[in-house]
């Protein structure tokens, strides 16, 4: 090979189908990483549709043949939990420890597409998302329990895959804030105690009840409820939670890119 | 200073012009200008702390100067446009996990107008063995190596190489360093930071020593080895050690049986009282110090 092949001059102009496909690549090669990560994939993918059988069915039974609705809420509520894992743990738990390692510095040295890192980040959480999805709405066809019809279904997958985002915006927070020791911890003190006081299944003390708005989970699984159209579960007005996802997803996602770019 | 750095902005592909930069109260850079000419091949060395990868990383775009101009391609190195001109390896990355040596470099070639092929960067480098393997199972070595592929295979005319054979075997430094040779002969402007001063001494047309935050030598090798007077004499004699040493104008004696090694800063003075006191005196070598005696002795001047 002669040497004069091994170095570009004068400097080409990047074509922007080039810049897609370097976006698309990342994303690509994020998630085929988190896929091949067992730790990662195992918990995420396949423990949300078995949870819900035994809590969302088997479990709940008593309740439904005293409400009809309960069916169909507790499938929602499972279906948020399962959009949550990915964004939170797979954004903030993955940035952390490569912040540490240097990998975020040496990616703001890379020529990459402005962003295209995180963005990654952002699109395999969203396809983790919507998989996470897929074996729920599987497990759930498989009970027979819910009455939701296909186009319920499919716009129901499209707002949970949308709702993943201010989980991702919170994990790139995390991330982007503490060490890579620190990140699943923190993001464990959210994700947990969001599962079970975001008002998703457990029917929740009075006194907690009021503070069920401080938890996104609540608002996603309110926008999701609405897409379903069962009143009596609506609590907050759609629109309304719709514009506090967006808030989260703008002020921590804002605040993560903030520190990202200045610090690494 | 064998020869000031001047700036010569058409011929310069990344410059420092009065650049100061700290970290709190650690000044790493002060004042100084710097350039990598097109096509030139400039070592950069310094003990730890002097300032090399500081100067990278305002190269780079990853920190901004406190004062003067960082320029990369006649730009501001934070536009892309410009780091599409650049490959870097830098110290101490750990890269993702999970990703196959194929996969990774055809991920870090997407970012470039104009990349070579996966095959071909593998080819250059040698590490066609390691394609299918995990990055994170290579050993230290083997992932410099690597990063090296990453760094060249966007074709980038100018390439940022911070340490970049720790770690390696002698096999795989001789490779990088035919690499680098064929890169720079192909026209690549290579800035180079290492602390094996004898890839400085093979490779490098020009070599800048930093100290402190400041550059307290610039020239080619030969140059800045003549800075420092200092030579080395070795002959075969039974003069004692101890009684060299305390000779002017010897540095420090050593001997392996009958040969004696002196570091002398005046070499013709030490050889004629050597032949003066010891008539039986035989082989006698001088050899100028090395690219290493002038940089501990340059930048021990600096501290």
């Amino acid at each position: 090979m002669h040497s004069a092949t091994l170095v570009s001059t004068p400097l080409p102009v990047m074509s922007s189908r080039r810049v897609l496909r370097a976006y698309c690549n990342d994303a690509r090669y994020e998630a085929l990483r988190m896929l091949r990560a067992p730790a990662f994939a195992i918990p995420f993918l396949l423990i949300p549709a078995p949870l819900y059988l035994l809590f969302g069915v088997v479990m709940a039974t008593p309740s439904a043949a005293r409400n009809p609705g309960v069916y169909d809420f507790l499938f929602i509520g499972f279906c948020v939990m399962a959009v949550m894992g990915p964004a939170l743990f797979g954004v903030g738990s993955t940035l952390a420890p490569e912040r540490d390692a240097g990998l975020a510095r040496f990616k703001r040295a890379l020529p990459a597409p402005a962003g295209s890192y995180l963005v990654a980040k952002f699109l395999m959480a969203m396809f983790f998302a919507a998989l996470a999805v897929g074996t729920m709405i599987i497990a759930a066809k498989c009970a027979g329990k819910i009455s939701l019809s296909e186009l319920q279904l499919l716009v129901l997958s499209v707002v949970l895959v949308l709702g993943a985002l201010p989980f991702c915006a919170l994990g790139l927070f995390i991330g982007a804030h503490f060490s890579g020791a620190a990140a699943p911890g923190i993001t464990n003190l959210i994700y947990l105690p969001m599962i079970y006081l975001g008002g998703l299944f457990i029917p929740l003390p009075a006194f907690l009840q009021k503070w069920v708005v401080i938890w996104p989970a609540f608002h996603l699984q309110q926008v999701v409820v609405a897409t379903t159209g069962m009143s009596k579960f609506q609590f907050l007005p759609p629109l309304l939670c719709a514009a506090v996802l967006l808030g989260i997803t703008v002020l921590f996602g804002g605040l993560a890119i903030r520190r990202i770019s200045k610090v690494g | 200073m064998a020869s000031q750095d001047r700036f010569h902005s058409l011929d310069a592909v990344a410059e420092l012009r009065s650049v100061t930069r700290s970290y709190g109260r650690i000044t790493a850079l002060q004042g100084i200008d710097l350039e990598l000419r097109r096509g030139e091949l400039m070592a950069l060395l310094g003990p730890n702390g002097a300032g090399k990868s500081s100067a990278i990383a305002l190269w780079l775009g990853l920190a901004e100067p406190d004062s003067g101009e960082a320029r990369l391609l006649g730009g501001s190195p934070l536009a892309v446009d410009r780091r599409r001109g650049v490959g870097v390896m830098m110290q101490d990355v750990g890269l993702v996990n999970g990703l196959k040596v194929r996969e990774l470099i055809e991920q870090t070639a997407s970012y470039y107008p104009d990349p070579m092929s996966v095959d071909e960067a593998l080819e250059i480098t040698h590490i066609k063995a390691l394609a299918q393997r995990y990055y994170d199972k290579l050993s230290g070595g083997q992932k410099r190596q690597v990063q090296f592929a990453l760094a060249i295979c966007g074709r980038p005319p100018v390439l940022f190489l911070d340490e970049p054979s720790v770690g390696m075997d002698v096999a795989a430094r001789a490779i990088l360093w035919a690499a680098i040779r064929r890169l720079r002969d192909g026209g690549c402007s290579i800035l180079l930071t290492t602390h094996y001063l004898e890839e400085a001494e093979i490779l490098a047309d020009r070599v800048v020593v930093l100290s402190k935050g400041r550059i307290v030598a610039s020239g080619t090798v030969g140059e800045v080895r003549a800075l420092v007077s200092r030579r080395h004499i070795r002959c075969d004699s039974t003069l004692s050690t101890a009684e060299l040493a305390d000779w002017p104008g010897v540095v420090c004696v050593s001997r392996s049986e009958q040969r004696l090694t002196i570091l002398a800063t005046d070499a013709e003075g030490v050889l004629r009282r050597l032949l003066a006191r010891d008539q039986a005196v035989a082989n006698i070598e001088v050899q100028q110090a090395g690219l290493a005696e002038a940089f501990i002795e340059l930048t021990k001047e600096a501290a």
